[in-house]
C-alpha cells in the first residue's frame, strides 16, 4: 500500500478526456491564453476515446460545405436552418433548440479550423436522417494524428493513465477533480479555477457495444456525484446490427450494412426464417428506421427467436450467386473487406449459403450532464462538452453529429471558460473532501474480505442488457431497479484480490463499477418514469409516442434517498412539436 | 462452442516496476472459433488471475493501444486471431509499467505495430 500523499497540481483549466471534444477545448484555450492540464485515462493522445474508432462523417449543412470548401457531394440547396430542423426531427423534439442553433452554425466554422489544420476531406455523404448530403468524411487516424500535433504544440501538460473520480467542490464551486494515476497509484489532485468534462459516453455498460474498454460515464456518474443535473438518460442508442459472435469481432457493424445501410438489400431472418421485419414495417422492411430496427431485432432475440450466438440472421440467399459475387466486386473495396484492422473476409462466410448473425450494440449516449449553449453546468466551475452532455441531440442522434458535438463544443467550452475565468478564484482543495475521496478511493485495498468486482462487472452488463436495454417494461425496469440496488450494495464491499498499486485493473475496475452503478440508476429511473416510447426509449408496455405530454426532459439528480427526476421542457426556439399520439418511430 | 472447444497453453512475461530478469505466468485458457489474442488477455483477467496488467481500448485495430509481442513479433492483440499456444510479452520500444503495460506516450508517433 501506497503511504504517499495525494500529488496536487495547480492551473487555471484541467479539461478531463483528451479526444476529440478534450483535443479541440485544449487548443482552443491555449490559442487564447489559458493554462490548461489535460487528464486522461488512455495511454497517450489517440490511444483511447470514441473519436479514433468512428468511420468519421462530421455533418455540416451541405450548402456551407458547397460554398466554402467546395468539397465534391455537396448540395447547395441546403441550409442551416434544415439542417437545424433534420436534427430536431431526428432527436424527436426532445432537442434544446437553442444547443441546436449554435451547433449548426458553428459547424462550417471548426470544419474550416479542421480543413486549416491540415484535415484532408474524402467526399460527403448523404447520411440517413439528413435531407442534404452533410456528412463530411474524414479519416479518423489522420484527425487523431493532428489532435497529436496540435496538443503538443500547446505544451499543456497531459497525465495519461491517469482516472479522474470525482469533482472538487468548495464553497459550491467546482476547485478542480481527484483521481489517481495508474501507473504508480498515487492519488492525484488537479485544482482548477474552470473544469472541462470531455469523458464520453457509458456504452460499456453493456456487453455489446462499438465503444472502446474505457467508456464507462466516468464524467457523467463524477458530476452526478457531486449534485450535478443530468439529463436525458433513458435514451442510450444502438447501432441495430453488429455481430455478436466471432467474439474477436463483437460489436462490428457489418451486419447492419447487408442488411439495412443502403447498398446490400439482405433479408433479417428469425431462425424460424421468418423475415420479422414484415410484422414491423411492411413497407420499408428492413430499410426502415434504426430505432425501429433496433425494437425489432431485439424483440426477435429476447422472444427466443435468435439464433445460437444470440443474434438474429442476416441473409443474402434470396439473392442468385453470380449477383452476390457481382456486389462483392463493386462494393467499395473498404465497405466489407475492412473494417478498422480487421480483413472481414477471416469473420464473413461465403454470402451465397450462409446467413451471419446480428445484433444491435449500444452505440451512443443521448443523454448526459445538463448544458447550457455555453457548456456551463449547474455547478459554478463546471462544463461539460460531446457525448458526456445531455441536450444537443434529444431522443435520438443523427449521423454525424456526434463528430460535429465534439468539435463545436470543444470550442465553444474554451470559448466560454476564457470568458468566466475571472468570475473563478482558484480554490484550494477542502482537505477534509481530499481525504474522504482518498480513503473511497483506497477503500477496496484495505477490506480483508469482500465481493469479486469481476463478478458484480459481469452482473451489472447483464441485468443492463436483460432490463433497460433496447425493450423496456415496467416489470423488467422494477427487477433492474432492486438488482442495481443489490450491486451498489455490493459494489461498496469490494475487495482486491491483487494489492499492488501499479496499473492494477481490478482497482480500475472497482471504480469503474461505481461510474456504471451512477449512470445505470439513473438510466433504469428516468426509463420507468417515461411512460411512452421515443427515439432510443421505447417501452413495450406504453409503445405509442405521446407529444401531449411527453415532449419533455427528465432532469436527474442526486437526492438523500437516491434519484431525484423531475420533468422540464426543452427550449424551443423555431420548431414547435406535434401535438398528438403517434405510432413509435413515425 | 460449436463442438470444436479446445484449450491452448498462454505463457505471458511478468514483471512489476524496477524487476529485471524474466518471470512468466502460464495459463491453460479455453478457445472459442476467431479469438483474439485481446479476448485470450481479457478472458485471463477476468476469470483466472485478476493481477494481469495489460492495456486495451477500441478493440477495432485503430487506437494500436494493444500492441504486444506475440510469439515475438509485434502485433496487435485486438485483430491478431488465436491460431494455438500463446507467449505474450510487452513492446520492448517502450518504457515497461508492469506486465504488458508500457508507457506509449513516449514516443507518440511511433505506436504502429508492424503488419
Amino acid at each position: 500500500m501506497s503511504s504517499e500523499q495525494t500529488l496536487f497540481h495547480k492551473t487555471d483549466v484541467v479539461i478531463v478526456g483528451s479526444e476529440g471534444a478534450g483535443a479541440t477545448a485544449l487548443i482552443e484555450a491555449a490559442r487564447r491564453g489559458l493554462e490548461a492540464i489535460v487528464v486522461t485515462k488512455g495511454n497517450g493522445v489517440g490511444r483511447s476515446g470514441a473519436t479514433i474508432t468512428g468511420e468519421a462523417d462530421l455533418a455540416v449543412d451541405s450548402r456551407s460545405i458547397h460554398e466554402r470548401f467546395r468539397i465534391q457531394g455537396s448540395d447547395p440547396g441546403d441550409s442551416k436552418e434544415q439542417f437545424f430542423k433534420d436534427t430536431v426531427v431526428g432527436g424527436k423534439y426532445l432537442n434544446q433548440q437553442d444547443l441546436v442553433e449554435a451547433h449548426v452554425e458553428d459547424a462550417p466554422e471548426r470544419l474550416a479550423d479542421l480543413l486549416a489544420w491540415g484535415l484532408k476531406p474524402l467526399f460527403v455523404a448523404k447520411m440517413s436522417g439528413h435531407t442534404y448530403p452533410r456528412g463530411v468524411m474524414v479519416s479518423a487516424p489522420e484527425l487523431i494524428r493532428i489532435y497529436r500535433k496540435k496538443t503538443r504544440e500547446t505544451g499543456a501538460k497531459v497525465l495519461n493513465n491517469t482516472m479522474v473520480q470525482d469533482l472538487l467542490i468548495r464553497d459550491g464551486q467546482c476547485a478542480g477533480v481527484f483521481g489517481v494515476d495508474l501507473t504508480t497509484g498515487r492519488t492525484v489532485a488537479i485544482l482548477a479555477k474552470a473544469t472541462l468534462l470531455a469523458t464520453g459516453g457509458g456504452m460499456m455498460i453493456y456487453p455489446i457495444t462499438t465503444a472502446p474498454e474505457e467508456l464507462t460515464g466516468d464524467g457523467t456518474a463524477m458530476a452526478y456525484r457531486a449534485g450535478v443535473e443530468l439529463a436525458d438518460m433513458e435514451f442510450p442508442m444502438f447501432l441495430p446490427g453488429c455481430f455478436p459472435w466471432p467474439q474477436a469481432v463483437r460489436g462490428v457493424n457489418t451486419p447492419f450494412k447487408l442488411s439495412s445501410a443502403g447498398m446490400v438489400h439482405g433479408h433479417l431472418l428469425n431462425k424460424h426464417g421468418e423475415r420479422f421485419m414484415a410484422r414491423w414495417d411492411p413497407v420499408k422492411m428492413e430499410r426502415t428506421t434504426r430505432d425501429i430496427l433496433a425494437v425489432a431485432i431485439w424483440t426477435e432475440i429476447m422472444e427466443g427467436r435468435g439464433g445460437p450466438h444470440g443474434g438474429v440472421f442476416v441473409s443474402l440467399r434470396h439473392l442468385p450467386e453470380n449477383l452476390i459475387d457481382y456486389i462483392l466486386e463493386w462494393l467499395p473495396p473498404k465497405y466489407l473487406k475492412r473494417y478498422g484492422g480487421f480483413d472481414m473476409k477471416n469473420f464473413l462466410p461465403d454470402l451465397s449459403r450462409f446467413a451471419v448473425e446480428s445484433v444491435p450494440a449500444c452505440h451512443f449516449f443521448n443523454g448526459g450532464i445538463r448544458v447550457d449553449k455555453d457548456c456551463r453546468t449547474n455547478l459554478p466551475g463546471l462544463y461539460a462538452a460531446g457525448e458526456v452532455t445531455a441536450g444537443l441531440h434529444g431522443a435520438n442522434r443523427l449521423s454525424g453529429n456526434a463528430f460535429t458535438d465534439m468539435v463545436v463544443w470543444g470550442h465553444r467550452a474554451a470559448a466560454a471558460m476564457a470568458g468566466d475565468l475571472k468570475k473563478f478564484p482558484r480554490l484550494e482543495a477542502d482537505p477534509r473532501q481530499v481525504e474522504s475521496l482518498r480513503a473511497k478511493i483506497l477503500a477496496p485495498f484495505e477490506r480483508s474480505a469482500g465481493e469479486d468486482v469481476r463478478k458484480l462487472r459481469r452482473d451489472l452488463r447483464r441485468t443492463a442488457w436483460e432490463k433497460v436495454g433496447i425493450v423496456r417494461e415496467r416489470a423488467g425496469l422494477e427487477e433492474a431497479r432492486l438488482r442495481v440496488a443489490e450491486l451498489q450494495e455490493a459494489s461498496s464491499r469490494i475487495r482486491l484480490a491483487y494489492q499492488g498499486m501499479v496499473y492494477n485493473r481490478e482497482w480500475v475496475q472497482a471504480l469503474e463499477q461505481e461510474n456504471m452503478l451512477d449512470n445505470l440508476v439513473c438510466m433504469v429511473e428516468a426509463a420507468l418514469a417515461r411512460e411512452e416510447s421515443r427515439g432510443a426509449h421505447y417501452r413495450k408496455d406504453f409503445p405509442q409516442t405521446d407529444h401531449r405530454s411527453w415532449v419533455v426532459s427528465q432532469v436527474l439528480t442526486r437526492g438523500a434517498d437516491g434519484v431525484r427526476v423531475r420533468k422540464a421542457a426543452p427550449v424551443i426556439t423555431r420548431l414547435q412539436p406535434p401535438g398528438d399520439v403517434q405510432k413509435y418511430g413515425i | 462452442m460449436e463442438g470444436n472447444a479446445k484449450t491452448i497453453r498462454v505463457k505471458v512475461r511478468r514483471a512489476e516496476p524496477g524487476e529485471s530478469g524474466s518471470r512468466y505466468s502460464e495459463y491453460q485458457v479455453p478457445v472459442d472459433e476467431k479469438m483474439s489474442v485481446f479476448n485470450v488477455v481479457e478472458y485471463i483477467q477476468g476469470t483466472l488471475d485478476p493481477s494481469l496488467a495489460y492495456y486495451a481500448s477500441c478493440r477495432i485495430g485503430k487506437c494500436l493501444g494493444c500492441t504486444l509481442k506475440v510469439n515475438g513479433k509485434l502485433r496487435l492483440a485486438c485483430t491478431t486471431l488465436v491460431e494455438g499456444d500463446l507467449e505474450l510479452e510487452p513492446d520492448h520500444r517502450y518504457p515497461l509499467i508492469r506486465d504488458l503495460v508500457v508507457d506509449m506516450s513516449s514516443r507518440e508517433e511511433s505506436g504502429a505495430a508492424s503488419e
